[in-house]
C-alpha cells in the first residue's frame, strides 16, 4: 500500500540516467519528426520562430513561476502583474520608452515584493495570497487606465519590442533564451541557486544550517513579478495596443509549462533547462494542432490533457508518497 | 516542508464552556460580526438596501457561489483543492442538454426547437446534470487518487478540457432555455417569499454540515485531511473517501449549474468563467483552510451571505466593479493573515 515495493518505469528509466530533461527533450524530438511529416509547413523556419515567438512570452512568465515553483510556493497573478505593470507604464507614454519601460519593470518589482511580503512576513499561504492578489491587481489595472487601451504609436522602441528582430531572430526569442540562460546559471552557480533547491527541499533546515529563507523567497517572487512585467511590453508591441487585460489566463498556461518542465508543487524540483523545453513542446503542440485545422477549443481539450497526462507519467506512486 | 507540513488529525472542533464576554464573541466570530456590521452599514448607506426585492435577489445570487463553494469545502477539508468547478458549471448543463435531446429524439420527441431553443425534458435535463457533474466529480478524484496526479494539476486541466468540451458541444452558442418553464422554479422561484435557490444552499448546506457533524463521513474526512498516511495506517480507505469528495464538489457544481442556467434562462459555453477562484476565496474566507482537515461548512454559509452582502452593497453605493476586485481580494488577505499568524494553540 504504501508503494515502495511496486516500483514505477518511471522510476527504473531514472536509475539508467534518463532525467525529466531527457524525457522533455525526446518528447519534443518525437513532436517534431512526427510534424514535420504530418505537415510540411511545421518545419520551415518562419513557422518554427512563429513558434517560438508566441510561445516566449509565455515562456518567460514560466520561468518566473519556475523560480516560485522551486521553493515551494505558487504563483498565480503573474497574469495580472503583467497587465498592471503594462497599464502603469502606459500612463507615462509621454515621457518616452526608457522611463515606460522602467515604470513598467518598476511595478512588476514592487507587485511581486506585495506577493512576497504578504507569503512570508503575512504567512498567508502563496496559493492564497497570489489568487487574492491576482484579484486585486486585475481590479486595479482596470482602476489605473480607466477600461481604456493606450496607444503606444509614438513610441517606436515599444512597438519593436514585440515585433523586432536581431539578426533575423525575433527580439522575444532572444530575450526568452537569455532569460533562461542566466537562470540556468544563476540556479546551478551561484549562492542564490544553491539556496533556492535547499529552502524548497527542506525549509526548516535551509534555516537551521544559516538559510535566511525568507529572502529567499521574497526574491523568488520579485523575480516572478519582473519577468511577468517584461512580458507586457512585448504583447503590446505586437497588438499595437496597452490594455488592461491582456494578461488575462496567461497564469494557467505559465504554471501548466512550469509542471511540464518538472517543477514540483511541493518545491526544490525542476529545472529552468525543463521550463525552457516544456515551453517549446508546449508552443510546439498548439502550432501543430493550428496547422492540422483542430479549433482552438479542441487544442484546449488537449492542453489540459496533456498537462494532466505528463504530470501523471511523473508523478507516479513513489513521488506521491513522499509529498504526503 | 512548505505550507502543508502541520497537519494534525482535529476530531472535533475546539471546547466551547468558555464564558461568553462580548470582546470573546468577535474574536470568536469575526466573520459574523463583520457581516452584521456590514448588513447595518448597508441599511444606512441606502435606502434600497432593506427591500424585499433587494433581499431576494441578494440571497439568490449568493446561493448559486455559495452551493459551488460548499462543495470545494469539502475537498479542501481533505487536503485537495478543486479547480475544475467554474468550467464543471458550463459543462454539466450543455452535456446534459445534449443527451437530453438524443434521449427525447430517441422517444421521438424533438427537445430542441429552431436549433437554439430547449422545449422539451425538463426531468431528463436536471437527472442528467446531476449525473454528469457526478461522474465529472468522480473523474477528477480518479486521476487523483488512482493515477496519483496532485488535485491543484488534476483539476488545472480539467478546467482547461471541460470548458474546451462544453465549446465544443454546444458549438458555441447559447441554449435557450426560456421556453422551459418547469425549470424556472430552481432559479428564480420562490417558497414562502424565501428565493429557491436559497433553499437549495441552505439544503444541500445544512446536510454537509450534518454529514460531516455528526457522521462516520465527517470523521474520516476529517481525520484524512488532518494527516493522511495516519488515517491510511489506521486502516481508513483513503481513495475511496477521496473520491467521495470529490464526486460531491462535482454534484454540487452541476446543482449550481443548474441553478445558474434556470435563473438566466439559458446554457451558454462562456457560463461561470472564474468562479472557482470566487468559491475558492469564499471557502478560505469561512474559515477553511488549505492545509485540510480544519474549517466548517457553517462557515463557508456564513461566508457566502457575507460576500453576497458586501457584493450587493458596493453595487448600491456605485463602486464599479473593479472596486469590488480589489475590496474583495483585500478582505480576503485580510481575513486569512491573522489565522495565520496567530502563534499555534497546543
Amino acid at each position: 500500500m504504501v508503494g515502495s515495493e511496486n516500483e514505477s518505469p518511471w522510476e527504473r528509466l531514472k536509475q539508467i540516467g534518463f532525467g525529466t530533461n531527457a524525457m522533455l527533450l525526446s518528447i519534443l524530438i518525437g513532436l517534431f519528426i512526427v510534424a514535420g511529416f504530418l505537415s510540411s509547413g511545421f518545419l520551415k523556419w518562419e513557422n518554427l520562430f512563429n513558434i517560438a515567438r508566441i510561445i516566449s512570452l509565455t515562456g518567460i512568465m514560466a520561468a518566473g513561476i519556475t523560480f516560485v515553483m522551486l521553493v515551494g510556493e505558487i504563483d498565480l497573478s503573474v497574469g495580472a502583474i503583467m497587465s498592471l505593470s503594462a497599464v502603469v507604464g502606459g500612463r507615462f507614454v509621454h515621457l518616452g520608452v526608457i522611463p515606460v519601460l522602467l515604470i513598467t519593470i518598476g511595478t512588476g518589482l514592487v507587485l511581486g515584493f506585495i506577493n512576497g511580503i504578504g507569503v512570508v512576513k503575512g504567512k498567508v499561504p502563496s496559493l492564497i495570497m497570489t489568487l487574492a492578489t491576482l484579484t486585486i491587481y486585475s481590479g486595479l489595472a482596470n482602476i489605473v487606465c480607466g477600461g481604456k487601451a493606450v496607444y503606444p504609436y509614438q513610441l517606436p522602441v515599444y512597438l519593436w519590442l514585440g515585433n523586432g528582430h536581431i539578426f533575423g531572430v525575433p527580439f522575444p526569442i532572444i530575450l526568452f533564451g537569455a532569460i533562461t540562460l542566466i537562470s540556468i546559471l544563476v540556479l546551478n552557480y551561484t549562492e542564490f541557486g544553491k539556496w533556492i533547491y535547499y529552502t524548497g527541499a527542506n525549509r526548516t533546515a535551509s534555516r537551521l544550517s544559516g538559510g535566511r529563507t525568507d529572502r529567499v523567497i521574497i526574491t523568488t517572487f520579485l523575480i516572478s513579478g519582473v519577468l511577468a512585467s517584461m512580458v507586457g511590453p512585448m504583447i503590446s508591441g505586437q497588438m499595437n495596443r496597452i490594455w488592461s487585460t491582456q494578461g488575462a489566463g496567461y497564469e494557467l498556461a505559465a504554471i501548466s509549462i512550469a509542471v511540464l518542465g518538472g517543477a514540483s508543487l511541493t518545491g526544490g524540483k525542476g529545472t529552468m533547462t525543463g521550463t525552457f523545453i516544456a515551453a517549446l513542446i508546449f508552443g510546439g503542440l498548439m502550432n501543430i494542432l493550428n496547422l492540422s485545422g483542430v479549433g482552438t477549443y479542441l487544442q484546449d481539450v488537449v492542453k489540459g490533457g496533456l498537462l494532466v497526462f505528463v504530470v501523471g507519467m511523473m508523478y507516479l506512486r513513489e513521488d506521491r508518497m513522499k509529498a504526503v | 516542508m512548505s505550507f502543508f507540513s502541520h497537519g494534525r488529525i482535529i476530531f472535533s472542533e475546539e471546547n466551547s464552556d468558555e464564558e461568553e464576554t462580548v470582546m470573546h464573541l468577535i474574536k470568536r466570530n469575526p466573520l459574523l460580526i463583520g457581516g452584521i456590521a456590514l448588513f447595518v452599514f448597508g441599511i444606512f448607506a441606502d435606502p434600497a438596501f432593506l427591500t424585499l426585492f433587494n433581499i431576494q435577489n441578494l440571497l439568490r445570487n449568493c446561493s448559486i457561489l455559495g452551493t459551488l463553494a460548499v462543495g470545494v469545502t469539502i475537498v479542501m477539508l481533505i487536503r485537495e483543492i478543486d479547480l475544475s468547478v467554474g468550467s464543471l458549471m458550463a459543462f454539466t448543463i450543455i452535456l446534459a442538454i445534449e443527451v437530453t435531446s438524443k434521449v427525447e429524439s430517441l422517444l421521438g420527441v424533438v427537445a430542441i426547437q429552431g436549433g437554439h431553443y430547449m422545449i422539451h425534458g425538463v426531468g431528463f435535463l436536471i437527472f442528467f446534470t446531476l449525473l454528469i457533474g457526478l461522474l465529472a466529480g468522480l473523474f477528477n478524484g480518479i486521476l487523483v487518487t488512482k493515477l496519483k496526479i496532485q488535485s491543484l494539476i488534476t483539476t488545472l486541466g480539467v478546467l482547461y478540457a471541460a470548458r474546451a468540451l462544453s465549446y465544443i458541444i454546444s458549438g458555441g452558442h447559447s441554449i435557450y432555455l426560456t421556453k422551459m418553464k418547469q425549470l424556472h422554479w430552481i432559479g428564480s422561484g420562490s417558497l414562502l417569499g424565501f428565493p429557491a435557490p436559497l433553499i437549495i444552499f441552505l439544503l444541500v448546506g445544512g446536510i454537509a454540515a450534518f454529514l460531516l457533524k455528526y457522521t462516520i463521513v465527517g470523521r474520516r474526512i476529517y481525520a484524512i485531511g488532518g494527516n493522511e498516511k495516519a488515517a491510511l495506517f489506521a486502516g481508513i480507505n483513503t481513495d475511496a473517501w477521496k473520491l467521495a469528495t470529490f464526486a460531491m464538489s462535482g454534484f454540487c457544481a452541476a446543482l449550481a449549474a443548474l441553478m445558474y442556467s434556470s435563473y438566466l434562462a439559458s446554457a451558454d459555453p462562456q457560463q461561470a468563467v472564474g468562479y472557482e477562484l470566487s468559491a475558492i476565496a469564499i471557502v478560505v474566507l469561512g474559515g477553511t483552510t488549505l492545509e485540510g482537515g480544519r474549517g466548517k461548512v457553517s462557515g463557508t454559509i456564513l461566508a457566502a451571505l457575507v460576500i453576497g452582502v458586501l457584493n450587493n452593497i458596493l453595487e448600491l453605493i456605485g463602486l464599479r466593479i473593479w472596486y469590488q476586485q480589489v475590496i474583495i481580494g483585500c478582505i480576503i488577505i485580510a481575513a486569512v493573515m491573522p489565522r495565520y499568524l496567530r502563534p499555534k494553540e497546543q
